[in-house]
């Protein structure tokens, strides 16, 4: 009787919780609003020709970004893309989705405690419903949870250490690019690299399994990264600039 | 009398509010103009390479009043279009409508019905600019896209697109100003000419 008591407290703020933040949703689901000042800020020719101040971003590791730029651009389209194309006719669509639902799975504890840093409790028991189903079901292999739509929105994307940062009110720091993995800022790189410490696998098993792990889930969905790249590189005249603002402005975009 | 007076100020206004055209809402510029496009997209007709090039004039025809042409290069090239002689001007807005138009026609080839769905506005004070955001239904993925409109011609036209937060006009308009900080406006438009080429040859690649 004494355990039952708390349990039942628990689930009580719990359902509290995720009522409060479905009411917030649908609070927040105003279809027309009126600009504020400085929103379309994209009179580049009437307005005495003034650059909107927010276009300035600052690009202070310019010969460090430039030069992992190419040597990224190399990788990727030279070595990784047509190393892809041969593992993509060996391992069929259906491996490679189970793979990525394998690693995606393992992300759970990862994504539980960004969820709990952003006092988002309902997303936090929304992962740990679907890590339930879906290790029980098939081991992770498969993404039996996504039939089970919950009352609450996923995002899935807002559960990262970078979207944490973000809501905790730190600015998003100069463009950096990361050796071999691409365009960041400081505030994701750093975002990065305490997701990667936080997944839950790296503890349980030494690091000359769980890194190459961490190497053969990010190849697997390799064509999600090089298919818009060769797109937007197509497309661009300065492929270093289309590249970062695209970057940037998808990035303010996703960020609270 | 007063039957006269009545029908007189029926008349006066109703000739005055045919004098300025009603542009409508943006809100169903984009749902009649993206309604029609699909509807030609899904033609028979088009499949067909016989009669393909008839409903593609069709469909640009649909574009190009949708799409404000000269609104996309008088922003994408920004303060320098003052510099721009009238001939360069209007060599550069030819110029950029072929190359948006080499860029990305062949994406309608792999349309198979997808929609586009208005989830809502926001609008600028004084109410000359709007932003209807909408959400294009992908196959697996859904599409957050925006489009940026104005009164033009008593119709609201599309000044930018901006797909998951990623503006067009922006994105060309930083690669434009690196360029220009170098090259002269003829040279620009040489390299607009020469990419317009470069990626009709090279369609683009699809997601599978």
């Amino acid at each position: 009787m004494k355990k039952i008591i708390p349990s039942i407290l628990i689930c009580f703020v719990l359902s509290l919780c995720i009522q409060l933040s479905i009411a917030q949703q649908t609070y927040a689901a105003n279809t027309q609003t009126i600009a504020s000042d400085d929103y379309f800020n994209d009179d580049y020719f009437e307005d005495d020709y003034a650059e909107p101040k927010t276009e300035q971003k600052s690009d202070t590791f310019y010969a460090w970004n430039i030069f992992w730029h190419n040597v990224n651009d190399f990788t990727l389209t030279k070595i990784a893309e047509p190393a892809h194309k041969q593992y993509s006719k060996v391992i069929l669509p259906p491996m490679r989705s189970s793979i990525e639902n394998f690693g995606y799975n393992l992300g759970t504890p990862k994504r539980m405690i960004n969820a709990i840093f952003q006092a988002e409790f309902a997303q936090a028991f929304i992962e740990l419903g679907r890590f339930i189903i879906n290790t029980t079901s098939s081991l992770g292999f498969a993404d039996v949870a996504q039939f089970h739509k919950p009352l609450y929105p996923y995002n899935p994307d807002t559960l990262c250490f970078g979207y944490t940062l973000a809501r905790w009110g730190v600015g998003e720091g100069p463009y950096f690019v990361i050796p071999f993995l691409g365009p960041s800022t400081i505030r994701e790189s750093i975002g990065a690299i305490v997701d990667s410490a936080s997944s839950a696998y790296s503890y349980f098993v030494p690091f000359y399994v769980s890194l190459p792990a961490e190497a053969l889930f990010a190849f697997n969905t390799l064509d999600k990264v090089y298919i818009p790249y060769e797109n937007l590189k197509t497309n661009a005249f300065e492929p270093y600039i289309a590249i970062k603002n695209a970057y940037l402005e998808n990035l303010d975009y996703k960020r609270p | 009398m007063y039957k006269i007076f009545f029908t007189l100020f029926i008349a006066l206004t109703t000739m005055v509010s045919s004098a300025f055209a009603d542009p409508g809402t943006p809100k169903e510029r984009i749902e009649n103009g993206s309604a029609r496009v699909f509807n030609l997209l899904l033609q028979e007709d088009f499949q067909n390479p016989a009669t393909k090039p008839k409903v593609l004039e069709q469909i640009e025809a649909e574009l190009i009043s949708f799409f404000d042409f000269e609104e996309f290069s008088t922003r994408t090239v920004g303060p320098k279009w003052r510099q721009f002689t009238p001939e360069q001007k209007a060599e550069f807005i030819d110029a950029f409508t072929e190359l948006l138009r080499n860029s990305y026609i062949n994406t309608l080839d792999s349309y198979k019905g997808e929609t586009l769905n208005y989830v809502g506005e926001v609008r600028s004070k004084d109410g000359k600019k709007v932003e209807v955001h909408t959400v294009f239904k992908g196959q697996e993925k859904d599409y957050p896209v925006s489009f940026r409109m104005l009164v033009k011609n008593d119709e609201w036209v599309v000044y930018d697109v901006i797909i998951e937060g990623i503006s067009m006009i922006k994105n060309y308009r930083e690669q434009f100003k690196d360029i220009l900080v170098r090259a002269e406006p003829n040279e620009l438009i040489t390299r607009i000419r020469e990419k317009a080429k470069e990626v009709k040859d090279k369609p683009l690649t699809e997601q599978k």
